[in-house]
């Protein structure tokens, strides 16, 4: 099979120290040497790695791994300080989404500058504007100027461009972070046409499932090397091991106790985890009668309420709550976003089961408040929150949807 | 895939006009005269300079206003063509921190971009020249010639500035002082001959921008062709350090995703 993408022992050096344009008094004090002190950071160490035509790779690994700069090299933005990058077939890529846009050009201007960068003729580009604008939604405000929209707005736009320029090879930098989840949904069906349609996909991003679902491989970055390559469930393993550790570095050592309305007690380290920047308070499981003894009968209504206490710098979050089984099995996992709020209030997330349909058994819920790319854990609570469900046993079963049993009587006659 | 691509050569020329039209749209974007701006500071220079040349400090030249106007359209497109081909890359990030994007472009890009209010400003000149001394000279078909000789010696300079201001931000500041004393040591506003009869001669015959205004003046008002000795030389010059600069200019490339 053809190589699409070739990284063969990529290093690559920043230098930092101060601003890097330097005026001329400072170039003649120095005698045009580089007499003042430069911090190096290899941002890149020594990564190699090949992505056949037509597959899909996903690039996982911590912050300031060298994941967003690696995918810059290979989309030919700036040049390894050592080692080589090879790309066959016409590129194309989504960085920090709506970066290139001009905030004075109107979106259609945009577009059609961006198709032609990319590849196309104008009229190629001029052919597919319908298209692209359906597709980003913005049929009534293409002929605004780019400043008028939302960063939302500008992302799908240029998310939009990016995949409609025939790509044969596309670069993906953590975009599915931005947009609502409808957008999201409809970014991950095109990642889908585009891998049946035998393009080439190379992705960095923060969410494991998405690895998971879209790729056929994995390769694990860190301190700028390549630690690891294997099946995207391998990897993604590895992921989620190195952001629980990640998680306990990042939880202070010292908080207060505090009581939950189901009477537990919350202690930091050792049922709670995260930064704390932003807490999860007060969570209630609320039965059909609106008991909060946190039991249910099997495909009785349970109501998950949560005061959520997120300050407005950290922008929008995500909480997610699973119920884990007793033996570690999750059931459910489900998460949303939540605005941050000013000082002194409070959001409260409700999560309503019309029906939860588990068999009967001892069930664990777990709530966690995370960044919008999941990166960071603000807090976790796991192990506090317990939910029985009552019902008649019926073996090792993980759900217990309505059913009925009927025995037929056989039937007479026959042969 | 099956899509039949624009050539490489298809895909510069439509890039080189969409970046054109985007550079002289944002320029007078939300602005009530839009491109007319471009036309005002030459033209009103100009009425001063007729006035205070004609008037205050007669220098007897004939049809002076087609005179200093051809002088200053020219100096204007080169300067202007300097002054923008130094941010092009400062000011271009986003479109250096694009993938695929032919950095390589943007200088010459600027001086199209200001070759466009020149030619703009065309009609304005060969009116005059009609108006003032009865007739458009034959000669001034060579007027092609001549824009594309001072694109080749625009180009050099353009694509060094362009490149060295990205780690020395002091270029922009400098390149102002040098245009305004090369301006003045350009006939623009007085006779060429007067500088290459007097002990300052040595300026004249250094300045590419002055014997292409002699050049200029030769095809459009007196008639006669311009020295295609100078023309060639200057020409070639030109050339070769257009190649220098483009030289500079792809060795520093690489350099400026990181430094903006």
């Amino acid at each position: 099979m053809s190589v699409a993408i070739s990284v063969r022992g990529v290093a690559k050096r920043f230098r930092h120290g101060g601003p890097d344009a330097r005026t001329l008094k400072e170039h003649v004090v120095t005698g045009f040497r580089n007499v003042r002190e430069r911090h190096e950071f290899w941002a890149l160490e020594d990564v190699s790695l090949e992505v056949p035509a037509g597959a899909s790779v996903g690039i996982l690994g911590p912050n300031g791994a060298g994941k967003t700069t690696l995918l810059r090299l290979i989309g030919g933005i700036g040049r390894p300080t050592r080692g080589t990058i090879d790309v066959k077939g016409r590129l194309s890529a989504i960085f920090e989404l709506g970066a290139g846009f001009h905030p004075d050009l109107t979106g259609r201007e945009s577009v059609l500058l961006a198709g032609i960068i990319a590849g196309l003729s104008r009229d190629e580009i001029r052919g597919r504007m319908d298209e692209i604008v359906e597709f980003a939604e913005l049929r009534e405000f293409i002929d605004e100027p780019i400043r008028m929209y939302s960063t939302g707005m500008v992302a799908r736009l240029a998310f939009s461009v990016a995949t409609n320029v025939d790509a044969e090879v596309l670069l993906v930098d953590e975009v599915l972070a931005v947009g609502d989840l409808a957008f999201q949904r409809k970014c991950r069906e095109r990642f889908e046409e585009f891998k049946s349609a035998g393009v080439t996909l190379l992705l960095v991003t923060h969410d494991p499932s998405f690895v998971a679902d879209l790729c056929d491989e994995a390769v694990w970055l860190q301190g700028g090397r390549v630690a690891a390559t294997g099946s995207p469930n391998e990897i993604t393993e590895l992921y989620r091991t190195a952001m629980q550790q990640r998680t306990i570095e990042a939880t202070p050592d010292d908080a207060p106790e505090v009581s939950t309305p189901g009477g537990a007690t919350l202690r930091i380290r050792h049922n709670r985890w995260g930064t704390q920047e932003a807490q999860v308070q007060n969570v209630r499981l609320i039965d059909g009668q609106g008991s909060t003894l946190g039991r249910i009968t099997s495909g009785g209504r349970l109501t998950v309420e949560a005061d959520v206490v997120v300050p407005t710098s950290l922008g929008e979050v995500r909480i997610l709550v699973h119920i884990l089984r007793s033996d570690g099995v999750r059931c459910v996992d489900t998460s949303t976003l939540v605005r941050g709020a000013r000082e002194g209030e409070r959001h409260t997330a409700v999560l309503a089961f019309d029906r939860l349909d588990l068999a009967p058994g001892d069930y664990a819920i777990e709530v966690g408040l995370y960044n919008i790319n999941w990166g960071k854990t603000y807090d976790f609570h796991s192990g506090v929150y317990g939910l029985k469900v009552l019902g008649e046993s019926s073996g090792e079963a993980v759900v217990m949807p309505p059913h009925r049993w009927t025995v037929r009587k056989p039937e007479l006659g026959g042969p | 895939m099956s899509v039949v691509r624009a050539g490489a050569l298809g895909r510069r020329v439509d890039l080189v006009r969409e970046l054109v039209l985007r550079d002289v749209r944002l320029r007078y974007r939300r602005s009530v005269l839009g491109v007319a701006w471009s036309q005002l500071p030459p033209l009103s220079l100009l009425v001063i300079m007729t006035i205070v040349f004609t008037k205050v400090i007669p220098l007897d030249i004939p049809d002076y206003p087609v005179f200093a106007l051809t002088g200053l359209l020219t100096w204007t497109w080169f300067q202007t063509s300097m002054l923008s081909a130094t941010v092009c890359v400062t000011d271009g990030g986003d479109l250096v921190r694009r993938p695929r994007f032919p950095v390589t472009l943007l200088p010459p890009i600027a001086i199209v971009s200001q070759l466009a209010h020149f030619l703009l400003a065309l009609p304005v000149l060969l009116g005059a020249v009609i108006v003032l001394t009865g007739r458009l000279p034959a000669t001034a078909v060579l007027l092609p010639l001549l824009i594309a000789i001072q694109f080749m010696v625009t180009l050099g300079p353009a694509y060094a500035v362009a490149a060295l201001h990205v780690p020395v931000r002091d270029i922009g500041h400098a390149l102002a002082v040098v245009l305004q004393l090369w301006f003045f040591g350009t006939p623009i506003f007085y006779d060429d001959q007067r500088l290459i009869d007097s002990s300052f001669r040595i300026v004249y015959e250094l300045n590419p921008i002055a014997h292409l205004i002699t050049a200029y003046r030769d095809v459009l008002i007196r008639g006669r062709w311009p020295s295609f000795g100078s023309l060639g030389l200057i020409f070639g010059a030109g050339a070769i350090l257009s190649a220098a600069g483009i030289m500079l200019y792809r060795r520093r490339a690489h350099t400026f995703p990181e430094e903006l």
